[in-house]
């Protein structure tokens, strides 16, 4: 897994390359759990180069969306494999991440 | 500490002075000795042995006769063979440069356990180093790691997949069976061998990076990182079928149910992903064992008139509800 994370301000992109497998997992969830720590108002994650996730990565994932609510900020998904929106849509996580402009 | 599984070992030998000095041998737990004294087909072979041990049989063997039977093995992933000595004659030598050959092992008068060690040793590697398919309308791929390795879950999904793809072609898209694979993987892993509970996972927001520690330091540590995981994958010829099975613990699959996906869960989500990503889940062997069922197109032409698949049945599974 490969983390690019680009900076302007209070926004933050993301893009995650490759799977996050659980071996990948630890850093993709102190990543997460850094931009909920600092000041990052809109946080957006493009996982279009993504083709395979485990279910820790989902928890990370849903504990940001979370977090970043409950603070007032944004977070949002720009870009998503196939696999993965195939994935969400079946395990409904789609409503929770706000995946329909992804 | 659960002890690991022991090894099998098939040893063809006309006499019982073979299988005396092999049962001799004291291995923790205790080596499992399967007496033949003819050349066994693939089809006949008890279980999986590790190895097959071939020392004098009745009428001796010419070396062509042996090398065929070694071709016949090595088409149908069989077990490597080894090779009692001394030997009568010298048919046996060409053999020893079969790719289907593990090694010499040396038994009169005694088998020494450090050589017997060896010969094992270089069976397992044989065997990891070659996955591939069977014969017969059954194919299957079987290994068995230690559970740190197991634990990479994608590095060995890579290599089960790469095995899979030269058996599938490129007709099928194997990649949600992959993230299916690294679910069960994991659990077996993380939950069989580990023994780490998903509470770990709690509190929030820190609780995941602390499970990932724990894990990290139970893998490093005798009593759960010796442990083992067997992964065997066989194909049919509308369906593939991938068991994992691990030595740790157990757990009442009747009692399990899929969490779903809501905004408060964060884990325990990897049953519900398993079912939505292949066609059946289950577990056998009291939670040890789960088998993911993944059908497939059509791939390949009716089988001979008579010839059948072969299920290979481990006792009753429990769907997963």
């Amino acid at each position: 897994m490969i983390l690019q994370r680009t900076t302007t301000g209070q926004q933050v992109y993301l893009k995650v390359s490759g799977p996050i497998d659980n071996a990948a997992a630890p850093e993709f969830s102190s990543t997460l759990a850094d931009l909920t720590h600092r000041d990052c108002e809109v946080a957006t994650l493009d996982l279009s180069d993504v083709p395979r996730i485990c279910s820790a990565a989902i928890g990370t994932l849903i504990l940001f969306f979370r977090s970043q609510s409950r603070l007032g900020r944004t977070a949002r998904i720009d870009g998503m494999h196939e696999n993965l929106r195939d994935l969400f849509r079946t395990i409904r996580l789609e409503d929770i991440l706000h995946l329909d402009d992804a | 500490m659960k002890t690991p599984a022991s090894d099998l070992v098939v040893l063809i030998d006309s006499s019982r002075e073979a299988v005396a000095a092999l049962r001799r041998l004291t291995f923790i737990p205790p080596l499992r000795v399967v007496p033949w004294t003819r050349l066994p087909q693939d089809e006949d072979l008890p279980e999986d042995p590790l190895m097959l041990l071939l020392g004098e049989i009745v009428p001796p063997l010419p070396a062509k006769a042996l090398v065929d039977w070694l071709d016949r093995l090595h088409r149908r992933v069989a077990p490597p063979v080894a090779l009692l000595v001394p030997r009568r004659g010298d048919d046996w030598a060409p053999a020893t440069t079969h790719p289907q050959f593990c090694g010499l092992l040396p038994y009169r008068p005694e088998v020494s356990i450090e050589q017997m060690e060896r010969v094992m040793r270089v069976a397992r590697e044989a065997r990891t180093r070659r996955p591939g398919w069977g014969d017969g309308g059954r194919a299957w791929v079987s290994w068995t790691l230690p559970v740190r390795e197991a634990a990479d879950s994608e590095q060995i999904w890579l290599r089960l997949e790469a095995a899979l793809s030269g058996a599938l072609g490129s007709r099928t898209d194997l990649s949600r069976l992959g993230m299916a694979f690294n679910e069960a993987l994991t659990n077996a892993v993380e939950h069989g061998c580990l023994n780490l509970g998903s509470k770990l996972k709690e509190p929030e927001p820190d609780g995941l990076l602390r499970f990932f520690e724990e894990r990290e330091r139970r893998l490093r540590s005798p009593s759960h990182g010796d442990r083992t995981i067997t992964i065997r994958a066989d194909l049919r010829q509308d369906s593939l079928r991938i068991r994992i099975r691990h030595d740790g613990i157990g757990f009442d699959p009747s009692g399990v149910r899929a969490t779903p996906v809501t905004e408060s869960s964060t884990h325990g989500h990897g049953l519900a992903m398993m079912r939505a990503l292949v066609d059946s889940v289950g577990f056998s062997h009291d939670g040890r064992t789960v088998t993911l069922v993944h059908r497939l197109p059509r791939l390949r032409e009716p089988q001979a008139a008579g010839r059948q698949s072969v299920l290979h049945d481990d006792g009753p599974e429990q769907k997963a509800a």
